[in-house]
């Protein structure tokens, strides 16, 4: 007994299990954030708006066009992706040069505004997304049920962060996001088409929040609301992980998911508020975060 | 030497302004530079030698006035499209990316027209660079990163080079290489707009000179048009 509560193995890695999955999602909602926070200094508000777009995009694949949930984990990025390159020619690229504050307010209100969108059409209630066929069922291991779909959501988040930080620190494009993210003006100098490659990745951040939708919609139910339920602890795991760095947002993401699995097991109460707390913390000691480079 | 002379100039600046925010920094500067020629721009600290560069490049707040380059009017264009022109910067600063190693840096400016040096000549100029590939960018001595930051624009086969102070805080050994390695690309045929405070550096592969003074060009000569008594004036306008 620990806390005053019996705490069986199922019941330990059952929440370490909701923990991972949790700990997905945020790694990948920080990492994009990491990556448009570090190429445009922008914090983006919308995030957690179109991760929900994500969500509904997967919906209508399926209810409009038939496409199914493997369509949807391509097509769904691309469409939102698509539309968040739009948003940044259109609305964030106006504000380039000014305080980061008006690229805040201006995210935030596409925020509300989206996501006030889509209430009004479809209610504030779920809709359904099943699981795909290929992915249901569980595994027997003994110690727990490990449900098909979620060793799927864990492993294959893991993949795509992975290849995301692996294409940002390996590569020769990487090379030139980095090279366009430390100093913009000589990159551009240089030859480097900079506007184009702040739009592209403002697209491929929103791309992630949209995938990391599509990955939500089978577990949670397909709601408006869904994004702004996880934006604030994303935000929280961003500042801990260190604004701008790709590898801290991944790390933090999964290990704040755990963090926030164990305490539930231990001590439900403070579930909630864990990450804050943490955050809080991490602020006090180490403000630009635990792998944020000290200006 | 004579035929460069006769030759369109490479590049024409034309009653050039430049402002960083609110300051007025360039009064109408006017020179050109002749295809094949290193030129070199003398003056004190704040006479606008760098901002110059800078707004040539493009990368200056706001300029008007004239910049033709290659026939081509360029005061209107992003620096990209400068670049891709066939101009490179070789800023003060150096502006050696911290977030890459070397040889991402040497690989980044994007290729822009053929006769790009090839790496192994790049590396026979530079032999330093090629034991380093793999160290972080901000890990160079001064005198490495000067010659990354040369390296790399000799790679894209831009043949308009502008070197802002490329000898500025480096030991003499250095400087000597720094001045054989733009006699060399001289021999090669590239055009150099340097700026200089070491005009004794300047003299050895200097063509002709402008002395600038407040935003605008003072005064204007050749190597051949040097003798002991002008030296005296020169050297009492660049306050040596």
């Amino acid at each position: 007994m620990i806390f005053g509560h019996v705490i069986t193995v199922q019941q330990l890695f059952g929440q370490l299990l909701v923990g991972l999955i949790n700990g997905a999602f945020y790694a990948l909602l920080s990492l994009g954030l990491a990556v448009i926070f570090g190429m445009l200094n922008i914090v983006n508000f919308a995030h957690g708006a179109l991760y929900m777009m994500g969500a509904f995009c997967a919906y209508f694949l399926l209810h409009e066009f038939g496409l199914n949930y493997w369509w949807a984990l391509i097509g769904a990025p691309l469409i939102v992706g698509a539309f968040g390159a739009v948003i940044e020619r259109v609305l964030i690229a106006r504000l380039r040069g000014l305080d980061p504050l008006y690229g805040l307010l201006l995210t935030f209100g596409l925020a509300l505004v989206i996501q006030g969108l889509f209430q009004n059409f479809f209610g504030a209630s779920g809709l359904p997304y099943a699981i795909p066929p290929q992915l249901s069922g569980a595994r027997n291991l003994g110690f727990m049920f490990l449900p098909n779909y979620r060793a799927w959501v864990i492993a294959f988040s893991a993949v795509v962060c992975f290849a995301t930080w692996f294409a940002i620190e390996k590569t020769r494009l990487g090379a030139y996001l980095r090279a366009a993210t430390e100093n913009p003006t000589i990159a551009r100098a240089f030859g480097l088409n900079v506007p184009r490659m702040i739009t592209l990745t403002y697209g491929f951040g929103v791309g992630l929040a949209a995938l990391a939708g599509v990955l939500a919609a089978p577990i949670n139910q397909v709601r408006p609301g869904m994004g702004a339920d996880i934006i604030a602890v994303v935000f929280a795991v961003v500042v801990i992980g260190g604004m701008g760095s790709i590898l801290g947002s991944i790390i933090t993401g999964f290990a704040l998911g755990v963090v926030e699995g164990l305490t539930k097991v231990f001590y439900p109460e403070a579930s909630n508020t864990v990450v804050f707390v943490i955050m809080a913390v991490v602020l006090l000691i180490k403000p630009a975060g635990l792998f944020g480079k000290v200006a | 030497m004579a035929t460069a002379e006769r030759a369109e100039p490479a590049l024409t600046v034309a009653g050039l302004n430049a402002w960083y925010g609110e300051s007025h920094i360039l009064h109408g500067v006017d020179f050109e530079v002749r295809p094949g020629e290193v030129v070199t721009l003398l003056g004190r600290n704040g006479a606008g030698k760098t901002t110059t560069l800078k707004a040539i490049m493009g990368i200056v707040g706001k300029r008007t006035g004239s910049v033709a380059f290659a026939g081509r009017e360029t005061i209107g264009l992003s620096s990209d499209r400068i670049a891709r022109l066939g101009m490179a910067i070789c800023p003060e600063e150096r502006a050696i990316f911290a977030s890459l190693n070397v040889r991402e840096n040497l690989m980044l400016p994007p290729r822009v027209a053929d006769g790009g040096l090839p790496l192994d000549r790049i590396f026979t100029l530079f032999p330093n660079l090629a034991e380093r590939l793999g160290s972080g960018g901000a890990k160079l001595s001064g005198g490495e990163q000067q010659m990354l930051a040369i390296a790399r624009i000799l790679r894209t086969g831009a043949r308009f080079l502008m070197l802002d102070e490329p000898t500025e805080g480096l030991a003499p050994v250095i400087v000597r290489q720094i001045g054989a390695t733009i006699a060399e690309l001289k021999r090669e045929g590239f055009t150099i707009l340097l700026v200089e405070q070491n005009f004794n550096f300047a003299r050895t592969v200097s063509d002709r000179y402008y002395v600038m003074e407040h935003g605008r060009i003072g005064a204007g000569f050749a190597n051949a048009d040097l003798d002991a008594n002008n030296m005296e004036q020169l050297h009492v306008r660049l306050g040596v």
